[in-house]
């Protein structure tokens, strides 16, 4: 069943437009960073005082990776939007629940399958991230040690421990795309529309994330319940020593947003009536 | 829908009978388990449908509303994807068979998206039938059908009853469609049934539905229903009178007529299940 949905999630034009516009964008972000990039971490560097110089080279696949997945996490989350938001509500504005559910599997069977097929594109989502970003970046620009700049300060990784940082970082990032997955699935069975479902889960994860990200005192008690202060979390990774405490407690939040979305959506999905 | 308690029997081909929003779909909704009563029970093959659902529908062809696909895949990706959600494996073999039955094999890789509405009814049929359950259910199966798929269908339909034994319920606002095919019959309006029966046992004695073209079709009714003549069913439809009876008995009704001074311009058939339909419904 889930190998099912996968197939019917890539026969569907969106899930190779988000491949696609995924690629083009690194193509555009590894020209700016063949011709330019060595001028702006220069400049970059000098803001950290005359002192600051880099030993080796600068430019190499795990910085152009490291600031592609700066630039792309979060337009590729919302992009993820544009796949699973309409994973159930499709399905029930084209008529075709009907048709599947007259059959034998079940509302939280064809439910579940649709959210296992969405976590597969996920996956594929990260591993193609992972290919165009370290991948190519590595083939293209060679390896060495990592510069990560990060909210005003920078950390100087081995090409080993960049390794790793991005392995997790990934790893971390599948499952803030699953956080998305779940809520964007649940507006999916909320709404008979996809474009509602879709634009509805755009706009709160716009809406929070802006919140999460605001340096005003005024939403600090409100941060800590928006699951948006815990996308960005994996870029910790990137940084030493690596908060593990933070980083178990900003995984274990998101989980329980996915667990708590799955089931919400579960038990609306199956007191809905198919009706046309 | 209330106060609806309806049985269909092993083998039985059952036409439901209504005029729009008479509650045909709902029913049949009902049996597919895509809504839920409010009270009542449905039982198919024995045993409850709700705690039995999948086993039951993993056992039922349904042609449920419009048909309804993956309009971006082809006709054999539909079928194949329709098996899956049936609990079957991929089998290559019965999906051809299955399209070459609804006379479709030929266009098997082509879009559903670009089908004819004729041939998305068919394709809706073949998904009904596949792998032979033995019970299909069609909601307006012959609706967008041209004559000859019409008569290919029907053919098919009743081919499978007859070798199979398969157990066909088909509900239709037309009639029409239904002479000579089933066996039983349901009759509904507005949400409820208000009649069912064995069509032989309705109609063994009334089994040929004629209409009499009359210079006064009122006194002709009442004339008739006077009479001591075996005849059922006697309406006054478009302006013509309408009866069921046994065919020997026309000669009689027609000589009656006359010597009673009315007028008799045209005797000619119709189906016995019309004219019993229209008594409840006129």
């Amino acid at each position: 069943m889930i190998l099912q949905e996968t197939y019917k999630i890539f026969t569907r034009p969106y899930a190779k437009i988000v491949l696609l516009v995924m690629a083009v964008l690194m193509l555009i972000f590894s020209a700016a960073f063949a011709f330019e990039g060595q001028e702006y971490y220069d400049s970059l560097l000098n803001t950290f005082g005359k002192g600051v110089s880099f030993e080796g080279k600068l430019l190499n696949g795990n910085l152009f990776a490291f600031q592609l997945f700066h630039a792309l996490w979060l337009l590729v989350a919302l992009m993820v939007v544009f796949v699973t938001g309409g994973m159930i509500s499709e399905e029930k504005s084209a008529g075709t629940l009907r048709m599947v559910l007259s059959r034998k599997i079940s509302k939280t069977g064809f439910f579940t399958a649709r959210f296992a097929a969405a976590k597969v594109f996920a996956f594929i989502v990260v591993v193609f991230m992972a290919a165009i970003s370290l991948g190519f970046g590595l083939a293209v620009f060679g390896s060495g040690e990592l510069l990560a700049f990060d909210n005003g300060k920078f950390t100087v990784l081995t090409a080993n421990q960049a390794l790793l940082s991005f392995a997790l970082a990934y790893v971390f990032y599948f499952l803030m795309l699953l956080t998305v997955i779940s809520i964007s699935m649940f507006f999916s069975v909320l709404f008979n529309s996809s474009i509602k479902a879709i634009l509805v889960t755009v706009s709160v994860i716009v809406v929070f994330y802006f919140i999460s990200t605001l340096e005003l005192p005024l939403f600090d008690g409100v941060k800590p319940f928006l699951f948006t202060s815990y996308f960005s979390s994996w870029a910790q990774f990137f940084t030493t020593p690596v908060n593990w405490m933070k980083l178990t407690f900003d995984a274990i939040v998101l989980l329980v947003h996915i667990l708590v979305f799955y089931t919400a959506s579960v038990m609306i999905f199956g007191k809905q009536e198919v009706l046309d | 829908m209330s106060d609806f308690n309806m049985e269909i029997f092993e083998g039985d081909i059952c036409g439901i009978i209504g005029p729009n929003d008479s509650g045909k779909t709902m029913l049949l909704r009902a049996i597919a388990a895509l809504i839920n009563p409010d009270k009542g029970k449905i039982e198919i093959f024995g045993k409850k449908l709700i705690p039995n659902r999948a086993a039951i529908l993993s056992k039922v062809g349904f042609l449920i509303g419009e048909p309804v696909f993956y309009d971006h895949l082809n006709l054999f990706d539909n079928l194949l994807l329709f098996a899956r959600y049936s609990g079957g494996d991929k089998d290559n073999e019965e999906i051809n068979r299955t399209l070459k039955r609804v006379g479709l094999y030929d266009q098997s890789d082509e879009k559903v998206g670009k089908l004819a509405s004729g041939d998305r009814k068919k394709l809706a049929i073949a998904m009904a039938i596949y792998n032979n359950p033995p019970l299909i259910i069609l909601d307006e199966p012959f609706s967008s059908l041209d004559i000859k798929s019409f008569d290919e269908i029907k053919s098919l339909l009743k081919t499978i009853n007859r070798d199979q034994g398969t157990t066909i319920i088909v509900a239709t606002k037309r009639l029409s469609e239904l002479q000579g095919f089933i066996n039983r019959i349901v009759l509904m309006e507005a949400g409820r049934l208000i009649s069912e029966g064995d069509v032989e046992e309705l109609f063994g004695r009334s089994n040929v539905g004629l209409v009499i073209e009359t210079d006064n079709p009122s006194k002709a009714v009442k004339l008739i229903k006077e009479s001591n003549l075996p005849v059922d069913n006697v309406v006054i439809k478009d302006g013509h009178v309408r009866v069921n009876c046994e065919k020997k008995v026309i000669p009689f009704i027609n000589e009656y007529l006359m010597v009673s001074e009315v007028q008799v311009f045209a005797l000619r058939p119709d189906d016995a299940i019309s004219s019993y339909y229209l008594t409840f419904t006129e």
